[in-house]
């Protein structure tokens, strides 16, 4: 093992706290401002609804929503992540991106039990950078239907 | 770059040796039909003999050898048509099976081993057609045969000649007739040019030759040849044909028209192979035009108000109905380039078909019909697995054994039918038997025993209803477990195929006289017509497939329209009355409103009339699945009343309402539509 094997984290902003995706699971990063969004009737409620990705329909989902976390209103700073999940497409509706940040691999712990207010069944990990920590995310998790989400909770 | 070389043309081996080996095994189950016609022993050989050259030069031995040996034996069939025997048609079924064998060797890359059985089957046919050769041949085919691409090439060619067709018989001359042809011969060469004859070299004939047909094309007209030919026949009768006897049927028994077959398709037209992922690209690229293509009619609409005197905003609105029309033109073709005969897959069962009957015991005539009828080639592929299932179940289950059926007062032998056509927008292909059909109080009391449905439901299901049981999870009728149906799974596997392509699966039966099991499929799923309407800011899409009208409904008429019957909103339309959905009430997107439209669809038969705000008109939409989204165990869950989503003209995105999915849930839900959401 190289010793400073590193990872590209991106980071973004939600309700206070800061969270980081594998730069490498990122298609693109969008302004809310610039796409129409697609309600979708009787979804769960964190279905922000779908955008149309040149000629592909894509579900956007409301991360804070989806980790019941207060809400931030929509304003110019409101982005769309646009992550890469098994060949599929899916929007994440963050309510800042800040930066990208060279992460030592070792400098992600696995993730305490109590350490944020998001369920833990989404976090992969805790990143340390110089003073920060930055949640990283697990986005196939974030993917999957509420249900397993239950399950996660039981088995533990 | 030898080895890449050699994996292409393995490919292309392998691509032409299925074809080949279809074709073949089509034509054994014909001869077993209709005994050794001509037409089909051809064809036959014509196969074996190029799957013998390409296996030759690709170095398969073990399946030159094979097809070498039986090229033998259909040449021999050819000549006497008499020999063909059950022990043949065996031999040359099981030759199939273990070509098809070797050929799943070739394509695993396992070498060639030995392989007794190949030998035994070698030594068969060599006693065969040894066998054969000592008999003398007193039954040769007489005829001389022309294929219809021959016959039209002849025709083209030589359209300030004619071309007869002569034939006569000795009679009266008994010695040298060899030469008395050969004279005929001689004399009509000055005359013209001679095509064919029977037999072919007239030097090569030993002994009599009481008959002798030729083909000639000459400048000369019937008389003249007439003349010509009475000089060296004196008192003999001939007769003589030109090219429209021949294609009206007249020219007797001596000639013979070969109807076009498989292989020589290439021949009368061309065609080239095309990857069908290039054809997708193709589809998902004009996919995309055709959503630009409504956008710029969107944009024109706007520039249409307020550009009267702006001369280059006039050119623009005249290019662009062209562009509008070229998209639609080029949809069109390339779907058609999509589309492939359902009979693609129904000439994949007559193998099948054949092998259930045996392992059955059963004697089942296999039918066709709509061979020709076309639908999307992925549409296709999906439904081959269910219509198997299908024909098991209808051999296994639906028909009768022979001594049953004699009993019955039946034919002994069962007739299962493959039928195809359109009807308006849908494809239908039926799985049609003549068997025992399925008894309405089995199934409700089979349905009972299983906890499918409780005894008060039962009480109130009609036919109809209880035959649909047989599709739900966990139902099978059969007494036994076998190997060919019956393990309770299968039948709700085909209605989950079937309705993942959109289709519906409908069951009629009578007891004692068979059932009728009809797949009902969309004609594409790509790009279809919608009717595009808004509810609280959303625009949706309808198929136009499923609206039979749409009615204004303002304060005026409105308490005309919709009644109230048990606290229930209903609209009578046409003497029927129908339930009344409010969209925004379904999807839960707020209150109702009093005015608006109603949407009035159907599906089968069931009729639903849908209140919306407002519509905005007809428009040509793609398709575009949610299917990685929706349903059960995914992201949204399953949503009831979407079927998908397409792209607006603005490049927004709007959803397809799924009009059987509102029915289904409506049904379901009884009063209370306004569920909780799902996945939720």
């Amino acid at each position: 093992m190289a010793k400073n094997q590193q990872i590209q984290l991106v980071t973004f902003q939600l309700s206070g706290e800061e969270y980081g995706v594998d730069i490498l699971r990122i298609h693109e990063i969008k302004r809310l401002k610039e796409i129409g969004i697609t309600h979708v009737p009787r979804a769960p409620e964190f279905v922000e609804g779908v955008i149309n990705l040149r000629g592909d329909v894509i579900p956007v989902i409301d991360l804070g929503k989806r980790f019941d976390l207060e809400n931030k209103k929509v304003d110019k700073e409101t982005r769309i992540i646009v992550v890469k999940q098994e060949d599929k497409f899916i929007g994440l509706l963050v309510d800042r991106v800040n930066e990208v940040l060279n992460v030592d691999k070792e400098a992600i712990d696995e993730p305490p039990r109590e350490i944020s207010q998001v369920n833990s069944f989404f976090i992969s990990g805790i990143a340390r950078y110089n003073e920060r920590l930055v949640i990283v995310l697990d986005i196939g998790n974030i993917l999957s239907p509420r249900e397993n989400e239950e399950l996660a909770k039981i088995a533990r | 770059m030898e080895n890449i070389d050699f994996e292409k043309f393995k490919k292309l081996f392998l691509q032409e040796a299925d074809e080949q080996l279809e074709i073949m095994e089509k034509a054994v189950m014909q001869l077993e039909e209709n005994g050794g016609e001509r037409e089909i022993i051809d064809e036959f050989f014509r196969m074996a003999h190029s799957l013998k050259g390409s296996a030759g030069s690709m170095g398969y031995t073990p399946i030159a050898n094979l097809t070498h040996e039986m090229e033998n034996v259909l040449d021999k069939l050819r000549n006497s048509p008499g020999i063909l025997s059950d022990d043949i048609i065996d031999l040359l079924f099981i030759s199939l099976d273990t070509l098809k064998h070797l050929r799943e060797n070739v394509e695993k890359g396992l070498p060639e081993t030995e392989n007794p059985e190949i030998d035994h089957l070698l030594q068969r046919f060599g006693e065969i057609t040894s066998k054969d050769s000592e008999k003398k041949e007193t039954d040769i085919d007489k005829k001389i045969y022309l294929t219809s691409q021959e016959l039209k090439n002849l025709k083209e060619k030589n359209q300030e000649k004619n071309v007869f067709f002569i034939c006569f018989e000795l009679i009266h001359q008994k010695e040298m007739q060899s030469m008395v042809a050969f004279l005929v011969l001689n004399n009509l060469k000055d005359e013209g040019e001679i095509i064919k004859t029977y037999p072919p070299h007239l030097d090569e004939v030993e002994g009599d030759l009481p008959f002798f047909s030729m083909l000639i094309c000459t400048e000369k007209q019937t008389d003249e040849i007439s003349r010509v030919i009475g000089q060296s026949l004196e008192n003999e009768e001939f007769k003589i044909y030109t090219l429209e006897d021949i294609e009206n049927g007249k020219s007797g028994e001596y000639f013979q028209e070969v109807k076009e077959s498989f292989s020589q398709r290439g021949e009368s037209r061309e065609s080239i192979r095309v990857d069908i992922e290039k054809v997708d690209q193709l589809m998902k690229l004009v996919g995309e035009l055709v959503i630009d293509k409504e956008r710029l009619l969107e944009i024109s609409k706007g520039i249409k108000a307020n550009s009267r005197d702006n001369l280059e905003a006039q050119a623009l609105l005249q290019t662009i109905p062209h562009v509008d029309f070229i998209a639609t033109e080029l949809h069109e073709s390339v779907m058609d380039i999509r589309m492939y005969p359902v009979g693609s897959i129904f000439k994949r069962f007559p193998r099948l078909v054949r092998d259930i009957s045996r392992q059955t015991g059963k004697d089942v005539k296999l039918k066709f019909s709509g061979e020709d009828t076309e639908l999307d080639r992925t549409i296709l592929q999906e439904v081959f697995d269910p219509l198997v299932h299908l024909v098991r179940n209808a051999i296994d289950h639906g028909i009768e054994t022979p001594d049953r059926r004699e009993k019955e007062g039946k034919p002994s032998q069962g007739l299962l039918a493959l039928n195809a056509w359109q009807e308006e927008n849908n494809i239908i292909i039926e799985v049609k038997d003549d068997g025992a059909g399925v008894d309405p109080e089995k199934i409700k009391s089979r349905a009972l025993e299983k906890g499918l449905i409780t005894a008060k439901e039962g009480e109130e299901m009609d036919s109809e209803s209880l035959l649909e049981l047989i599709l739900e999870p966990g139902f099978s009728t059969s007494e036994t477990v076998n190997d060919l149906s019956g393990r309770g799974v299968g039948m709700d596997v085909v209605r989950t195929n079937i309705e993942k392509l959109d289709g519906e699966v409908e069951i009629t039966s009578q007891p004692g006289e068979g059932t009728s099991i009809k797949i009902v499929l969309p004609l594409t799923l790509a790009i279809v017509q919608a009717l595009m309407v808004r509810e609280k800011g959303n625009d949706y899409a309808i198929p136009l497939s499923a609206i039979f009208e749409t009615i204004l409904v303002n304060k005026n008429n409105r308490r005309e329209v919709i009644k109230t019957v048990k606290s229930r909103e209903v609209v009578t339309w046409r003497e029927q009355v129908i339930p009344l959905i409010r969209l925004g009430e379904f999807f839960q997107l707020g209150n109702s409103h009093e005015e608006g439209f109603l949407i009035i669809g159907g599906v089968k038969g069931r009729m639903v009339a849908i209140m919306v705000e407002g519509v905005i008109g007809e428009q040509e939409i793609v398709v575009k699945s949610l299917g990685d989204f929706m349903g059960k165990d995914k992201l949204f869950g399953e949503i009831p009343g979407i079927s998908g989503a397409t792209i607006k003209g603005n490049g927004e995105v709007a959803l397809i309402l799924d009009i059987q999915g509102i029915l289904k849930s409506f049904k379901k839900g009884g009063d209370s539509v306004e569920r909780q959401s799902t996945g939720c």
